[in-house]
């Protein structure tokens, strides 16, 4: 099946502008993508597009999210480490939670304090993704210009840029590499950054009406899920479990231990807690989630991501200069989840920028679990013997589309692709 | 008048015997020879001389254990920076600026974006400190890295740290890419990887931090900066009008800003400050900017050790690490990549060439202790030679910033120790530092 599907999309070449399998049926052949961004980076990717005739690669502008990596906090797991000792010292664990706990505290101390670090698969992702950049596109790396590359100052991003380059030096060590991390980049690196002038205008993170307005929609989403269905293989009191915190709550806690252990160096899964149907509705409730609070929602008026003005703005300058001047013939950049997903919806890509009104159709259109750990927007620059440059680009190596009339295939004149993104930033500006 | 009023003062007459006038020699010296080490702890590695001892007959280099600080970075803080440029802007605008100002202030406007908001951050001059370390441990010890040898990096999860230990590993790697080296940085190891931190769950608040007002010493260090610094010397060089300073705050800080900013400058490397202050003036901030780490990090006997002893913790690490990669033959080599501070803790606890000393007349103070010791991109190594014939004779050599240094332990084959020798003298070492942080421990 997964190979069936694999010929499919290679056969549509250019990914479909809307999803050709339900969300649902997607999480079913692969019960991981539930995880959300939590998802691993797909070990198959199809085949680069040929070049058109006469053109060849010169130049790469890369945006990468950090490799996998340990849950979102070390709290996260000391906290299930006394729920699930609170309640085994009550004797309120069933048989199977108490199964969970046993493997649970054999994988704790290895995880303990990790909360947030790359783990070693994170970093093998990294290299297979630098690897096929190399293979695919040795025309760029045969020309004299020099790597760039930046971080978001959070460590794993930079281990993630330190795994990418030095892959790089193993395959080449004549290359000029060049890294480089700090504050000052994080207003475009990380566009919810206190130094983005535009995220000090829309404070996604604060208490607001418009959080409220979310948590109101999502209550439908919630309400999909059968908590104490859930809960109930676990405790054998409802009672119990609802006096430690609200039953969806406690849910997620199982929900992003199982999903987050995927990601790190271990044998061990949780996901035997969840049957493919509990996962694919717990799944549409982070989906949503992140649609709205840095997607294409209605509820900030597109400011949420249009913040990321500052990465395309960036992107566009980049790629003027390092055309001109010839000195830089790849730019890398790693970040995080929070700035692909506002790029892709700012640059209108496929239906990222799409917005949705009822928050159950949210899924047929914008699937989280799609920017994945190490997910990656990559535009490749193409060049003819006269001069004109046409550019594709890329989402975890998948070729995407644009709102524009594109020359062949995936491939957009440069000068139309560029138009396009500077009247997005204008867009942006506008807003603010 | 209470016992700690007492204290008070007689550190205040401690501080007064450090009699201006008389400038110890053995610092002073060095630093006429090499200015980068009046920059102190921002100064530049010196890459010149290494120790090349020949290793006793028989031996060869099999393991490496290993304590690096950050290479060259911009100033701690940006605001060192930006107060700098400030002060100068605005004294400009208000003709408040002698020609030797105006000049400086022209020059340090033409640059001022690349150190703007940079603060902390790796510069490029830093990475390229790895990379030459990485390749003289690889030239100088081939046998440890074999092809495919495994090695181990753990940084501190301080962005600069975490890219010097990359840069380091990239080093590496260009010398040999088969090497196999895995690299971490992660806040389960900062209570060794940076002992003095609030990671540590030894550490109070009263401990943490450089500036801490709960610092038994800042009395001291108040009194000595008032008989070594004549801020009004040096802004009325620059300024023509020393109250329009004052605006700004306190003398003494503002003059540590310029000195930062001169101090860090060859980090990045983007422009020359050196002459903005005299050889005398550098090398009596100095001597300030000395006793701080001194009293903060070092012997200093008003803290009572407790500060240097936390560092247990990662000598703990280096010896526990050692028998286990020793005895598995797993590992080639342990790299940690951390701050100037922890090297600071691990030198005293080792009594590094009589670094453990106190000093009270801290005239005498640059003698014994001195903090250009431990520059950017500064190292302590631990080089595990074994007996070819002999696989469990092993002895070892250990160095600060390549060279050797003497611990006071008896070895015949110096500056070589043998391992079962230095081993128990680490050991013996926690366990004074541990009993040290218990005793310290407040209720």
């Amino acid at each position: 099946m997964k190979r069936f599907l694999i010929i499919l999309a290679i056969s549509f070449g250019v990914a479909a502008t809307s999803y050709a399998q339900s969300a649902y049926d997607e999480i079913k052949a692969d019960p991981f993508k539930a995880g959300g961004e939590y998802n691993m980076y797909p070990e198959n990717v199809p085949a680069a597009t040929p070049a058109p005739k006469g053109y060849k690669p010169f130049y790469i502008s890369h945006f990468g999210r950090h490799g996998a990596r340990y849950t979102y906090s070390s709290d996260a797991y000391d906290h299930m480490k006394s729920i699930l000792d609170d309640a085994h010292s009550a004797g309120k664990l069933t048989p199977k939670g108490e199964d969970i706990r046993t493997r649970f505290d054999a994988l704790y101390p290895s995880v303990k304090g990790r909360g947030g670090d790359l783990s070693q698969k994170g970093q093998a992702q990294q290299r297979a993704i630098a690897d096929r950049m190399f293979e695919r596109y040795p025309q760029v790396f045969r020309h004299k210009g020099c790597i760039s590359a930046v971080s978001s100052v959070v460590p794993r991003c930079i281990l993630t840029m330190s795994a990418f380059t030095s892959e790089m030096i193993r395959l080449n060590q004549d290359m000029d590499i060049r890294t480089d991390t700090g504050e000052s980049f994080m207003a475009f690196m990380s566009p919810q950054s206190e130094t983005n002038p535009g995220y000090q205008k829309v404070r996604l993170f604060d208490k607001s009406p418009q959080r409220d307005s979310i948590d109101k929609d999502k209550a439908v989403l919630l309400a999909q899920c059968d908590f104490p269905a859930i809960l109930s293989r676990i405790f054998n009191d409802m009672d119990y479990a609802r006096s430690i915190k609200s039953l969806d709550r406690l849910t997620f806690d199982f929900y992003y231990l199982a999903v987050s252990t995927n990601c790190i160096d271990t044998k061990e899964s949780f996901m035997d807690i969840f049957t493919t149907d509990e996962l694919c509705k717990l799944w549409e409730c982070p989906n949503f989630d992140v649609y709205s609070l840095i997607g294409p929602g209605k509820y900030f008026g597109d400011r949420q991501y249009a913040i990321c003005d500052t990465l395309l703005n960036v992107i566009i300058h980049d790629a003027d200069k390092d055309i001109a001047d010839g000195k830089t013939a790849v730019r890398l950049r790693f970040g995080h989840d929070y700035g692909i997903i506002p790029l892709l919806a700012l640059m209108q890509v496929g239906e990222w920028g799409k917005t949705i009104d009822n928050p159950l159709a949210v899924k047929d259109f914008w699937r989280n679990y799609d920017v994945p750990m190490a997910s990656n927007v990559q535009l490749i620059f193409y060049r003819n013997r006269i001069g004109k440059i046409l550019v594709k680009m890329m989402l975890n190596e998948k070729d995407v589309t644009l709102p524009i009339k594109s020359v062949t295939g995936p491939f957009y004149s440069w000068d139309a692709f560029r138009q396009h993104c500077i009247e997005r930033v204008k867009f942006a500006e506008g807003l603010f | 008048m209470n016992k700690s009023s007492i204290i008070k003062v007689l550190m205040a007459i401690s501080g007064l015997l450090f009699s201006v006038s008389s400038f110890a020699q053995k610092a002073y010296e060095e630093i006429k020879a090499d200015p980068q080490k009046a920059y102190g702890i921002y100064g530049l590695y010196s890459f010149t001389s290494v120790s090349n001892a020949i290793p006793p007959k028989g031996y060869e280099p099999f393991y490496i254990s290993h304590f690096g600080r950050h290479g060259a970075r911009f100033a701690s803080s940006s605001s060192f920076y930006l107060k700098a440029h400030t002060m100068l802007s605005k004294a400009h605008s208000a003709g408040k600026l002698t020609p030797i100002g105006e000049e400086i202030c022209h020059r340090y406007d033409s640059v001022y974006l690349k150190y703007l908001n940079r603060g902390g951050d790796l510069t490029q001059i830093g990475q390229w400190q790895q990379h030459e370390l990485a390749s003289r441990m690889y030239e100088n010890y081939r046998s440890v890295f074999y092809k495919g040898a495994k090695i181990d990096a753990h940084s501190s999860n301080v962005p600069r740290c975490v890219m010097t230990m990359s840069a380091f590993c990239d080093g590496l790697k260009l010398e040999d890419p088969t090497l196999d080296i895995s690299q971490a940085s992660a806040l389960a190891t900062m209570y060794y990887m940076l002992p003095t931190s609030e990671y540590n769950p030894e550490v109070t608040s009263a401990d943490a931090g450089m500036d801490n007002p709960a610092f038994v010493w800042n009395a001291t260090l108040d009194s000595l900066q008032r008989t070594l610094l004549r801020p009004e010397e040096f802004f009325g060089r620059i300024f023509n009008d020393v109250d329009f300073v004052k605006k700004y705050g306190n003398l003494y800080d503002l003059e540590y800003s310029f000195y930062v900013l001169v101090a860090t400058s060859p980090c990045s490397g983007y422009a020359d400050f050196s002459d903005m202050f005299t050889f005398d003036e550098l090398y009596r901030i100095w001597q300030r900017d000395n006793f701080r780490y001194y009293a903060s990090k070092g012997p200093d006997p008003r803290q009572g050790g407790r500060q240097w002893a936390f560092a247990w913790t990662l000598m703990d690490n280096i010896v526990s690490q050692a028998d286990q990669d020793l005895a598995s033959g797993e590992y080639a080599a342990r790299l940690r990549f951390g701050h100037d501070i922890t090297i600071m803790n691990l030198m005293t606890l080792l009594n590094v060439d009589g670094w453990s000393t106190p000093v009270w007349n801290l005239s005498k103070l640059p003698d014994t202790w001195q903090s250009y010791r431990v520059p950017m991109a500064s190292n302590l190594q631990f080089i595990f030679y074994r007996k070819k014939s002999d696989p469990d004779d092993i002895i070892v050599r250990f160095m600060n910033n390549e060279k050797d240094v003497f611990l006071p332990i008896h070895s015949d084959i110096a500056p070589y120790y043998h391992w079962t020798d230095l081993k128990a003298y680490c050991q013996q070492r926690i366990a004074v530092a541990k009993d040290i942080v218990k005793r310290t421990q407040p209720v």
